[in-house]
């Protein structure tokens, strides 16, 4: 199996190709509400492909006239393990497909085909201020609900700013034409990318916000499966529902930064933060998940939701949450420097003339997104200041070269430590903890790496003759 | 093995009574005598469930014997445990170690065979290495004595099963010797599967402070979000549901309200800040200073909370019962109580305060003796405009509205802890308001 995926086992539907059209809900009813899903970026995408798998038929929603086409033709505009396969078994018009997803980009089709309309666009943080974009949110709202002339239900999953839902609620009442038989509820996704199928499929939970009966019962109806599965459903208001996202990205971000600063403890003091990790984690309360130190947290999510949080918290006048979060953060962007720090000090000063091989680019393993990305935020800085850096990176290589098209990217990890002064390992791919040391020390100019992920073992470098460092174990 | 351990109080106690329970002969030293006599009479001088038992089992079987001599401890014992308290020091913001320097002054001059001191003690980074130095310059058996740091993560209340079946046990040592003598004196514990981590002193010492720092971090964490939820409407302890159900989150220690308290908590948090602040480890130092901040300012949330509750009646005139004093259910410990700062601000306010707590009444009079104490659940209400939950006690959640209803002058109870189940409640014309749950 390849590096840290899924457990393709437990996806059982994928082992047998279904032959029922419609589906059929676990107790054998057949699936009779029809969704939709607007946006088809990385959640909706993956959204309306699970949606299909679990029997529904599935209209997809797109602005983007070449993004329709992808989909339609099958393809996925980006990796997500487990995605093509599962797009292959339901986009209409493939051999042997279901049928049972298709896609389009008119609002009108779209609202005459839905029970349930998930809105799953993208709210991405505001150029130049800590609060979300909720540009697209509301066109999204603004352009559906004046179709909406029969009962319909629109689901938010978009990360939002709480109190949204319910001015978004109030927009549906105004536009809508079938009026009260319109409603909002909201339903924030808790997908992990590299993730995102198993996730959807089997998720840790399922959270609603609703205002009424009726929206509770459709919702139980779309996610019957996974509910008969065991995954708790849960009942909430629209504020509650809309603050448990902000409040679990926040608490993992806060999880990270306080592993990172007691690495900056660790190196100050001489202890080891991974020996500290593993021993605090045994405690059920912290827990040993989230708890890695190295060159902190990015991506599409983390980072913009907390700054979202603490702009929400500013507006409602809750500052000391602002504070707080604001040292998460900002721990967190100095990790990148820090790791600069300990690159440059490995080249004896300064960059020119050094060759830096960069293992990783992504955010983190198992994806394709640079959003963000601390490992290539580091490149980029090295590149800078002078720097040669080659880029090696499993699956994020294309979107690197888009972001930044002057790093040199190589085609291995061995090409790309060929002649370099040191190695720095910024993304925990598997791959990278099953690299042969001996080998890449055969091409390596210098045999000096830098963990900045405390992901690889010392000892197993060591032994190949490389000087191994760490961040926050700065003896071990 | 023959052990001794080095001051009896909240630490030292269930640590004796427990290397007992493991087989071991145990001597335990303190400096007062009436202490001393008192646990060589059985008796238990703190709260700790399950303590008692262990004191009367032990003292009666004569493996557990108590003293005032560390010669005594010095000539019997093989390994000492060194559990004296690491108050915080005058400046409030470091630990005060000298009672563990004092422990070790007293300890090496009679050390003249090998041995090793362990401790358990909570210090500051770079302790063991001074310990070490101190106690082979003192001690006739010079390199001979070896010193482990092996803080203890007991949580009070639960005090005698952490120490028997503790999550794991943290170990930082610089000798092969030294290892094994932690892995006989714990072996039945580690048989039981419970993980030994051996790591360097820093390490270990550090291990303990990060612990608590999270633990604190954690509840102001989720305090930020109960005022997130005050402010824009929303449901804290549903939250705290949804958020337990992630494997990477978990519920546990997330408990919103007036925030953290108790001898450890506070101190540790303050400790590790200050000493991450001198490390130069800034950044850290503000993160967990915010996290501090948060928690200091939770008197102020529930005083709001209780103010609106009161609505037009002036705060100057009520009569307010707190119920619970102790920092926490399950423990008579009152040290930094967020429900003692809290009837101290309402009282500052002008309201005349009744408390009551089901172990804790005995402990709080000796520290704030200025409020009004009863056990007496139902009686503690008489006459009151307002009662506001502090400590989250499983009396209150266990008490039936329905027969305290009456004693009140208004049933008006205010849940700063947001641990009750408020719908017998309002059936049976209470009026409630919860810390993080505006709407409910």
């Amino acid at each position: 199996m390849p590096s840290g995926m899924p457990d393709y086992a437990r996806l059982s539907h994928l082992a047998a190709p279904q032959a029922q059209h419609p589906g059929l809900t676990p107790k054998g009813r057949p699936v009779t509400l029809k969704l939709t899903v607007i946006g088809t970026g990385y959640l909706g995408a993956t959204h309306a492909a699970a949606m299909a798998e679990l029997g529904f038929e599935v209209l997809g929603l797109d602005i983007d006239p070449a993004k329709i086409a992808m989909l339609s033709a099958g393809r996925v505009p980006m990796y997500e393990p487990g995605l093509d396969e599962l797009l292959a078994r339901h986009v209409e018009g493939i051999e042997g497909a279901s049928g049972r997803l298709r896609f389009t980009t008119s609002w009108q089709q779209v609202a005459e085909f839905g029970d349930v309309h998930f809105v799953c666009v993208n709210t991405p943080q505001k150029h130049g201020e800590y609060a979300c974009d909720m540009s697209y949110v509301d066109a999204a709202i603004e352009s559906l609900a004046p179709h909406l002339t029969r009962p319909a239900l629109v689901v938010g999953k978009s990360t939002v700013p709480v109190g949204s839902a319910a001015r978004l609620a109030d927009r549906i009442a105004e536009l809508a034409p079938a009026g009260d038989a319109a409603e909002l509820a909201w339903n924030p996704e808790f997908l992990r990318e590299g993730f995102a199928v198993e996730d959807t499929l089997h998720p840790d939970r399922i959270v609603v916000g609703v205002r009424s009966e009726r929206a509770e019962k459709l919702l139980r109806e779309v996610y019957a499966t996974p509910v008969a599965e065991g995954t708790p459903f849960v009942v909430a208001d629209y504020p509650t529902a809309e603050l448990v996202k902000n409040a679990a990205n926040s608490f993992l971000s806060t999880k990270i930064s306080f592993i990172n600063a007691m690495a900056e403890v660790c190196e100050a003091a001489g202890g080891d933060v991974v020996k500290l990790a593993e021993a605090i984690g045994h405690d059920e309360r912290i827990g040993h998940k989230f708890l890695r130190a190295g060159i902190g947290f990015g991506g599409g999510c983390l980072p913009k939701d907390i700054r979202a949080f603490m702009a929400r918290a500013g507006e409602l006048g809750a500052d000391q949450a602002l504070t707080f979060l604001r040292e998460v953060d900002s721990i967190n962007m100095r990790r990148r420097g820090h790791m600069v720090e300990l690159a440059r000090e490995a080249c004896g000063g300064g960059f020119l003339g050094k060759r830096i091989a960069v293992l990783g680019a992504t955010f983190k393993p198992d994806s394709d997104d640079v959003r963000d990305s601390p490992a290539l935020n580091v490149a980029g800085q090295i590149h800078l200041q002078g720097g040669q850096v080659t880029v090696y990176d499993p699956k994020g290589m294309e979107n690197a070269a888009r972001l930044f098209p002057t790093l040199a990217y190589a085609p291995t990890a061995l090409d790309a430590v060929r002649g370099a002064h040191v190695v720095l390992h910024l993304t925990e791919w598997r791959e990278f903890r099953e690299l042969d040391p001996a080998a890449l020390g055969e091409v390596a100019a210098i045999r000096r790496i830098l963990d900045g992920r405390n992901a690889l073992d010392p000892q197993l470098w060591r032994n190949a003759a490389w000087t191994f460092r760490a961040m926050g174990r700065p003896l071990a | 093995m023959r052990v001794s351990v080095i001051g009896c109080g909240h630490l030292g106690i269930p640590h004796a009574a427990a290397m007992a329970e493991l087989g071991h002969e145990v001597i335990g030293v303190d400096v007062d005598q009436a202490k001393v006599d008192r646990l060589n009479a059985g008796e238990c001088p703190i709260y700790e469930i399950g303590l008692p038992e262990l004191l009367a089992r032990h003292t009666a079987d004569g493996r557990l014997r108590f003293t005032t001599s560390i010669s005594e401890a010095a000539a019997f014992a093989e390994v000492h445990f060194i559990g004296v308290g690491t108050p915080i020091d005058a400046d409030g913001r470091s630990y005060d170690t000298g009672q563990v320097y004092g422990a070790i002054r007293q300890l090496a001059p009679h050390l003249d065979r090998p041995c090793t001191i362990v401790g358990k003690s909570t210090v500051t980074v770079g302790t063991t290495r001074q310990v070490t130095a101190l106690a082979q310059r003192l001690a006739p058996a010079g390199e001979r004595v070896d010193v482990v740091w092996n803080p203890e993560f007991l949580r009070e209340g639960h005090a005698v099963q952490d120490t028997l079946r503790p999550d794991r046990l943290i170990a930082g040592l610089t000798t092969a010797e030294a290892e094994k003598t932690i892995r006989a004196v714990y072996a039945p514990i580690l048989d039981a599967g419970v993980p030994l981590f051996v790591t360097d002193p820093q390490t270990a010492e550090l291990a303990k402070g990060a612990a608590n720092t999270f633990l604190g971090l954690k509840i102001s964490y989720i305090n930020a979000v109960a005022d997130m939820c005050e402010a824009a409407g929303g449901d804290v302890s549903q939250i705290v549901d949804i958020l337990g159900i992630d494997p990477r989150i978990g519920s546990g220690g997330m408990r919103p309200g007036i925030g953290y308290g108790g001898g450890c908590l506070p101190k540790d948090v303050r400790a590790f800040t200050a000493s991450a602040r001198q490390l130069g480890a800034e950044q850290a130092a503000a993160l967990l200073r915010a996290a501090e901040q948060i928690n200091e300012g939770r008197t102020d949330v529930a005083m709001d909370l209780i103010t609106r509750a009161l609505g037009d009646r002036p705060i100057e005139r009520a009569r307010i019962t707190v119920w619970g004093a102790a920092f926490k259910p399950g423990t008579n410990d009152v040290r930094e109580s967020p429900a003692l700062a809290l009837a101290h601000a309402l009282q500052q306010a002008g309201a005349t305060i009744t408390i009551h707590d089901p172990q804790a009444v005995a402990t709080a009079m000796i520290r704030n003796p200025e409020f009004d104490y009863t056990d007496d659940l139902p009686a503690s209400l008489d006459g009151a405009d307002l009662v506001v939950l502090a400590t989250e006690w499983p009396e209150y959640q266990q008490a039936t509205p329905q027969a305290l209803v009456d004693r009140p002058a208004s049933p008006l109870l205010v849940d700063c802890r947001t641990t009750l189940d408020p719908a017998p409640w309002r059936t049976t014309g209470w009026t409630v308001h919860q810390l993080g749950r505006p709407g409910k």
